[in-house]
């Protein structure tokens, strides 16, 4: 996508200010307050990584999608699950390659010393997200640890050398530093909670679910076309959904999933038969399905 | 009474004393977080209220409750009277309306005049014009009109 220099960011640039933040993301269609800029600011002076958590669905991921464009940096994403570990997160020897190199050297004149030297050089080596990170020639990178949360707790401290030191230790090539600091953003849902070692390293931003005012102007920073009315019941509904307890609370992104049917299917009002047809745009189970539609439906659309 | 939690010198002062009021109050802030927030204020202009406590707040807090508690240490810790700690030997009061209403900004004083700097001194930081904007002059009693 191209993006104009009126809407980039150079962190070297030393009249960067938040309110420029605010316009830079905004000209991005990332609506952001000034506590997040702020945030964001500290993260771009003082390359610390940032810890945004909250919901899923309120634009944790996006922030840092927004950031590598805004910033004209590469985005290396990680995507954290249970059972995640350093050959998947950081680096794998390519075994294939080595062994095709011992076999290429078996007639050469090297000491067993340099043929292993060899063979644990930095061509048998896989970078993964993690090691691609900080060994970016040209520019920092943002790195994207996504749902960090869904890791375990040996991966997280692992984590720690890398986000305070942004190095990373491989003992049969030593310590690799790295050149362009990336800019860190970690994401977390807190299903569970996060050591306080790793949090330290980090700035830390909450991210809520956002205000009646504030979610129309992202719904409608989404989706120009979206006529007001409907947009106004829309997000509305959506409101009073996250009062009810369900088992998925709708996110933003539930939100703009909703409105684009709607208004794909040509609705200009949220009525019975829309809100039938489009539900699973906006409820993610059966139990809130069957919730929603028996007892809270009548009261949802009349608000 | 309230208790002025602190007495400082300069704003790096005050910052490393908020850090250990914070640290009292159980949130988990160490030399390190005080480190950033040295270097975070040198970028940002503090002179706004708001500015210096959403640069603070980041990096002193680590869960959605540390940031409720913040808030309110936050407005405990900086706008809190200095008057209330019974110095008033030692200060010298420059109008009794500031008395009212604690609202002394001790980071406050950057980009004024050295004679507000001077006044703001003596009263913490505060200078006539942000005390002037915290007073409430429809409340303002018969002797200290006369000296206006």
């Amino acid at each position: 996508m191209a993006v104009s220099k009126q809407y980039s960011l150079s962190p070297e640039n030393n009249n960067i200010t938040v309110s420029h933040i605010i316009e830079v993301l905004d000209g991005h269609n990332y609506l952001a307050d000034e506590e997040l800029a702020t945030a964001l600011f500290l993260l771009l002076k003082l390359h610390k990584p940032i810890l945004l958590e909250g919901p899923p669905g309120i634009g944790k991921t996006e922030l840092a999608l927004v950031l590598s464009e805004l910033l004209h940096a590469d985005l290396i994403r990680l995507q954290c699950y249970e059972g995640l570990d350093v050959n998947t997160s950081v680096y794998e020897w390519n075994y294939q390659k080595q062994l095709l190199g011992i076999k290429l050297q078996e007639g050469s004149t090297l000491s067993i010393e340099e043929k292993e030297k060899h063979i644990f050089g930095e061509d048998y080596l896989l970078k993964r997200p993690l090691l691609q990170a900080i060994s970016a020639k040209d520019k920092s990178p943002v790195l994207l640890i996504d749902e960090i949360d869904r890791s375990d707790e040996e991966f997280e401290a692992f984590l720690l050398e890398l986000l305070s030191s942004f190095q990373i230790s491989i003992p049969e090539i030593g310590t690799i530093k790295a050149i362009h600091k990336p800019f860190v953003v970690l994401t977390s849902n807190r299903t569970r909670e996060l050591s306080d070692a790793l949090k330290r390293r980090c700035l830390y931003h909450w991210i809520d679910y956002p205000e009646l005012e504030k979610e129309v102007a992202i719904v409608r920073k989404k989706l120009p076309g979206i006529e007001q009315e409907l947009l106004n019941q829309v997000v509305a509904c959506v409101q009073k959904l996250r009062t009810i307890k369900l088992a998925k609370t709708p996110g933003v992104s539930e939100t703009i999933d909703w409105a684009q049917s709607l208004m794909t299917l040509g609705y200009r009002e949220v009525n019975v038969k829309a809100f039938d047809r489009t539900l699973g745009s906006i409820l993610k189970t059966v139990e809130d399905i069957t919730l929603v539609k028996t007892t809270e439906l009548e009261e949802l659309l009349r608000s | 009474m309230k208790r002025q939690a602190f007495s400082a010198n300069s704003i790096s002062e005050s910052i490393v004393a908020f850090g250990q009021f914070l640290r009292s109050h159980n949130m988990n802030v160490g030399i390190q977080e005080m480190q950033d927030a040295l270097m975070a204020v040198r970028e940002l202009d503090i002179s706004n209220y708001n500015t210096f406590k959403l640069a603070l707040k980041p990096l002193f807090c680590t869960s959605p409750e540390d940031r409720l508690l913040f808030e309110k240490l936050f407005v405990l810790f900086w706008n809190t009277n200095p008057l209330d700690l019974n110095e008033k030997s030692n200060t010298k009061i420059q109008g009794a309306s500031y008395k009212r209403k604690p609202g002394s900004l001790v980071m406050m004083g950057k980009g004024v005049t050295g004679k507000q700097d001077e006044e703001g001194k003596s009263v913490s930081g505060a200078n006539a014009a942000e005390r002037l904007s915290t007073t409430d002059l429809s409340r303002i009693n018969e002797i200290d009109a006369k000296q206006m």
